[in-house]
């Protein structure tokens, strides 16, 4: 998983994550297996009682067309199994999310909690990327 | 083929709450935090245990299971992964009337069943009921010996370095 995030990271086109990080967050991954091995991953982390984040979706060269598509709506499913009322993500591909069925919300309008992990950010607080939004 | 790498409610979790005095165990969702934090703290108020933030037990909710009884949470726990490695018990709560009913030691075995899923070779503990913990399997160790990697977090603690807890852990027959 670290391996195809930070391939991705490596790109500019979502944030880097430790193996630390990965360890320690494990329980918000689920991964893709493709003929035995990982080949794409993504991440759905708790923020609060009603909101929860997308982070880390990244596929391999090798992973099948559409494993990201796969893997945010099993995240989305992880997302009310936990009774969560709104997903956001903040990416540079925001057309991937809405044909999923996020909206592009103003960033102002995510509560304080959602920029937690933005001070740590080496974009911040130049932050280019793009909010969308799915309530549950 | 998308796979999850949590499946414990076959287990334990699906069970239907009909009757009323059955207790089961299951994964926590965001509903049951509040109480969590509140049984949580209550305990760590007397000292039993470390006081955990909302913001903490959101953030890891899915590290948790929650004991239930008639649509009542009665207790809980989390399993929170360090390193591929390894594993730590933490926050383990049951309310006061349901203890001696061995409802600790399901949340346990469910949080140990989780760690065997998810690959974890061994679990540790730092617990002031070492013999609870031996009861299931652990058996005490020196804390020094436990890997640097777990003092990331213990250095945060209000305790440190005054810490008087017993470190107590467990290796797993890893099946994944």
């Amino acid at each position: 998983m670290v391996e195809i995030i930070n391939a991705r990271a490596a790109r500019g086109e979502i944030l880097p994550r430790s193996q630390n990080h990965v360890y320690q967050n494990i329980r918000d991954f689920l991964v893709m297996e493709h003929e035995g091995a990982v080949v794409a991953c993504g991440a759905m982390h708790v923020l609060w009682r009603d909101l929860g984040e997308i982070r880390a979706l990244a596929a391999a060269p090798e992973a099948p067309e559409g494993c990201e598509e796969a893997i945010v709506r099993a995240l989305l499913e992880e997302g009310r199994r936990l009774g969560l009322a709104r997903i956001f993500a903040f990416t540079y591909f925001p057309d991937f999310y809405m044909s999923l069925g996020f909206v592009q919300a103003p960033r102002e309008s995510l509560p304080r909690v959602a920029w937690r992990e933005c001070i740590d950010c080496v974009k911040f607080p130049a932050c280019d990327e793009t909010t969308v939004v799915i309530d549950l | 083929m998308v796979k999850t790498e949590r499946a414990l409610q076959g287990a334990d979790g699906t069970l239907a709450p009909a009757e009323a005095s059955a207790v089961i165990v299951r994964p926590a969702v965001v509903a049951d935090v509040e109480a969590m934090a509140e049984l949580i703290n209550t305990f760590a108020a007397r000292g039993e245990m470390l006081p955990k933030s909302l913001n903490q037990v959101y953030q890891n909710v899915r590290d948790f299971v929650v004991a239930e009884q008639g649509g009542r949470m009665i207790g809980c726990g989390a399993l929170h992964v360090l390193w591929g490695n390894l594993g730590e018990i933490r926050s383990l709560a049951v309310e006061e009337p349901s203890r001696r009913r061995g409802i600790g030691s399901r949340i346990v075995r469910a949080l140990l069943s989780e760690a065997r899923q998810l690959g974890l070779p061994q679990v540790f503990a730092l617990t002031y009921k070492p013999r609870f913990f031996q009861a299931l399997g652990f058996r005490v160790v020196d804390r020094e010996l436990l890997p640097r990697k777990i003092w990331v977090d213990c250095i945060d603690c209000v305790r440190f370095p005054q810490c008087d807890e017993v470190a107590v852990i467990l290796d797993l027959e890893v099946t994944t």
